[in-house]
């Protein structure tokens, strides 16, 4: 019942080797994730019925379906139709095409969100159908979605953890494995617990500060009106 | 030159314009008038077909507003200032005014900015530049806005209730802004309530009611000589 | 030689039954407990009690910030080296699931308290209300009302994450998937079909949210009306 780190302090470099593991799928998924999800939000609301619908469909079921189900499918499917695969690859893929989901409604809210107003300015203008997206719908739709976005990001890093089921060696998989040596799991995964809440914090400050960065000076303040 | 010819506009069954039928020349600054709801900024609206019209035609140097293929070209003649500004809130002062002019008129980056700031010292906000909508008052915006729709070189200027949404102390110096432009001979349609405003710029003055056109007079008879008793009195009312 | 049984019988649809009922079980229980912890350490963070509202902040922070599956092996595999209590897999899930819902809870209903205008305090103490009197009877009534919502998106995700209870060996749907992928082999069949049970109840539980919304969102046009 002595609670004792020093097993986990001797053990430190392999547990830094999974998270810099963790960092790496993290890293990589949100991009892939804001990717997808960005086409994804794209099809959502356009005018093709057939991409409509397929988004539709593939934002439902990613959504509506536990990760670690779509993660064994992808991992345990995959080679039954003659591919290959690799815990991590495999890993970052799932995690991407989960995330692609959320990240899609989110960047969809922000589309339907952007004013009406400076759509009819852009088109008054002259604008073609694709300048108004690219210059005027999405730069304002991602500052909306932005902030929701970095929550789902926060939401990815939480995730990675479960691709430690598929022996992924991050950071919550190496943990598995030096608790099992060590006999230590509490003194183990508090700490592993704590480090990924200073992962997720640094996440959400790089986000903000990003934000701050490319958005304080253009939040829009409610349009003023006469007194009249 | 712009012709209005018959032109029927409903949203289901709600009849917004009937049957209007105007004409504006080159040069002449025409101010739009009547009550809330008659029909004013549609009309302009259409002209900038940002709207459909449901019956009739509408051209604008000798184009048809139904005429998709005409859209763009009709866009850049005439250029629409909005009642709430409608600035991109993304872009600067300077990044509102270049936008359509190197994206649709494919000017240069260069080229397009020297005019923009010659528009915005004519507006007196040329050390405001690079502020963004937010960081600007309502009347600002609004002579942003002014700005960009005059970097599209457009042939007709159409203004839709620009002083509206502004604060009282701040609608002078949108207002000047405007009459300096009327002045130099710039072919203008305003959708106003300014009354007063209205028979100092304006050569000819519609009045709508109810989606139709009741009256299309020049400025001195509208004001000065006014037959119609309803219109007199309308007139009367927006004084005070 | 190791007989292995590739095919389906009856008896595996009794174990996906078995999983769902674990599953619903796991859910429902946490999702209860979890609620009512949250709706408690929101009380004491709202009315800022030293050092206990401090205490919920952190509790909130750590348990949002970290992944639910580290927090089940805190739980189950942790708790027993350091104190008498010896979780089982179904105890060590409920548990976790409760806290972990509690944390999110505490956000939704912090918020919602937050956002009742000083004004209505300020009305009722005028009227010689006390603070319990105050927050029982004008600021609670109408925060749960905004807090609802959030509370049910909440309760349904909730559902899918409970999946993940099936790696400390609760015999959840997940893991008589796992079970009978181990035994077929046939991913291509079990995990759609795991997919599926996962997706009809979500779909149902969404129906029920909304149904409730729409009866909030009448009672609320039915308050500003009489505002």
């Amino acid at each position: 019942m002595r609670i004792d780190f020093s097993p986990v302090l001797s053990r430190l470099d392999y547990l830094l080797e999974g998270l810099a593991v963790t960092v790496l799928v993290a890293v990589a998924a949100i991009f892939l994730s804001f990717a997808l999800g960005l086409l994804l939000a794209i099809c959502r609301i356009s005018r093709t019925r057939g991409l409509r619908i397929f988004a539709s469909v593939y934002i439902d079921v990613f959504r509506n379906t536990p990760f670690i189900v779509q993660l064994f499918f992808l991992y345990y499917g995959l080679p039954e139709i003659g591919i290959p695969t690799d815990p991590m690859p495999t890993g970052i893929l799932a995690l991407s095409l989960a995330c692609a989901a959320g990240n899609a409604e989110i960047i969809r809210a922000g589309i339907e969100t952007v004013s009406k107003g400076i759509v009819d300015a852009g088109r008054s203008f002259g604008m073609s159908g694709y300048q108004i997206y690219r210059y005027l719908i999405l730069p304002n739709a991602l500052r909306i979605a932005w902030r929701p976005l970095g929550n789902a990001f926060v939401n990815l890093v939480l995730t990675t953890s479960v691709l430690s089921t598929i022996t992924v060696n991050d950071l919550a998989g190496n943990a598995a494995n030096v608790s099992a040596e060590t006999f230590k799991p509490f003194e183990v995964y508090l700490t592993v617990l704590v480090t990924y809440c200073a992962v997720t914090f640094t996440v959400s400050g790089i986000v903000n500060s990003i934000y701050a960065l490319l958005f304080s000076r253009v939040a829009e303040r409610p349009v003023m009106r006469g007194h009249a | 030159m712009i012709e209005i010819d018959n032109v029927d506009k409903h949203y289901g069954n709600l009849q917004v314009l009937s049957a209007v039928s105007m004409q504006f020349q080159d040069g002449e600054v025409t101010a739009i008038l009547g009550p809330s709801g008659a029909g004013k900024s549609t009309l302009i609206r259409c002209i900038n077909c940002l709207e459909l019209i449901s019956q009739g035609d509408i051209r604008v140097d000798g184009m048809s507003v139904l005429d998709k293929h005409r859209t763009a070209e009709i866009q850049k003649r005439t250029s629409m200032v909005f009642q709430h500004f409608n600035l991109y809130p993304h872009l600067t002062a300077l990044g509102n005014i270049t936008l359509a002019p190197t994206k649709v008129l494919r000017q240069s980056r260069a080229q397009a900015e020297a005019k923009a700031m010659e528009l915005l010292k004519m507006v007196g906000l040329e050390n405001k530049a690079k502020r963004y909508p937010a960081e600007l008052s309502g009347g600002e915006q609004q002579r942003v806005g002014i700005c960009r729709a005059l970097a599209m070189n457009p042939r007709h200027l159409l203004l839709d209730e620009v002083t509206s949404a502004i604060d009282p102390e701040m609608t002078a110096e949108v207002l000047r802004v405007i009459e300096d432009l009327a002045g130099q001979g710039t072919t203008m349609i305003l959708v106003t309530h300014e009354i007063e405003f209205a028979r100092r710029v304006a050569d000819r003055v519609a009045f709508m009611e109810r989606g139709s056109l009741v009256a299309h007079q020049d400025a001195d008879t509208f004001f000065n000589r006014q037959s119609d008793e309803r219109i007199a009195r309308f007139i009367d009312k927006m004084k005070h | 030689m190791i007989y292995q049984n590739l095919e389906f019988s009856i008896a595996d649809l009794y174990l996906l039954w078995r999983g769902l009922q674990w599953t619903l079980l796991v859910w429902s229980v946490s999702m209860a407990l979890g609620i009512g912890l949250g709706f408690v350490l929101s009380l004491i963070r709202h009315a800022r009690i030293p050092v206990l509202a401090q205490m919920v902040v952190v509790f909130v922070e750590t348990f949002r910030n970290s992944p639910l599956l580290v927090q089940l092996f805190l739980v189950f595999y942790g708790l027993p080296m350091v104190t008498p209590f010896a979780p089982g897999p179904a105890e060590a899930a409920i548990f976790t699931l409760s806290i972990n819902t509690a944390a999110f809870t505490v956000v939704n209903l912090v918020a919602a308290l937050d956002a009742i205008p000083r004004g209505q305090w300020q009305a009722a103490s005028s009227f010689g209300l006390s603070y319990r009197q105050t927050m029982l009877y004008v600021v609670l009534p109408q925060a749960i009302r905004t807090a609802i919502p959030p509370t049910m998106n909440l309760a349904i995700s909730q559902l899918q994450t409970t999946s993940l209870v099936s790696i400390i060996g609760v015999t959840d749907l997940t893991r008589s998937g796992l079970v009978l992928y181990t035994r077929t082999l046939k991913p291509f069949i079990i995990w759609p079909i795991i997919g599926l049970v996962y997706f009809i109840l979500a779909k149902v539980l969404s129906l029920l949210a909304a149904r409730v919304e729409r009866r909030l969102q009448a009672k609320n046009t039915w308050f500003e009306a009489a505002a």
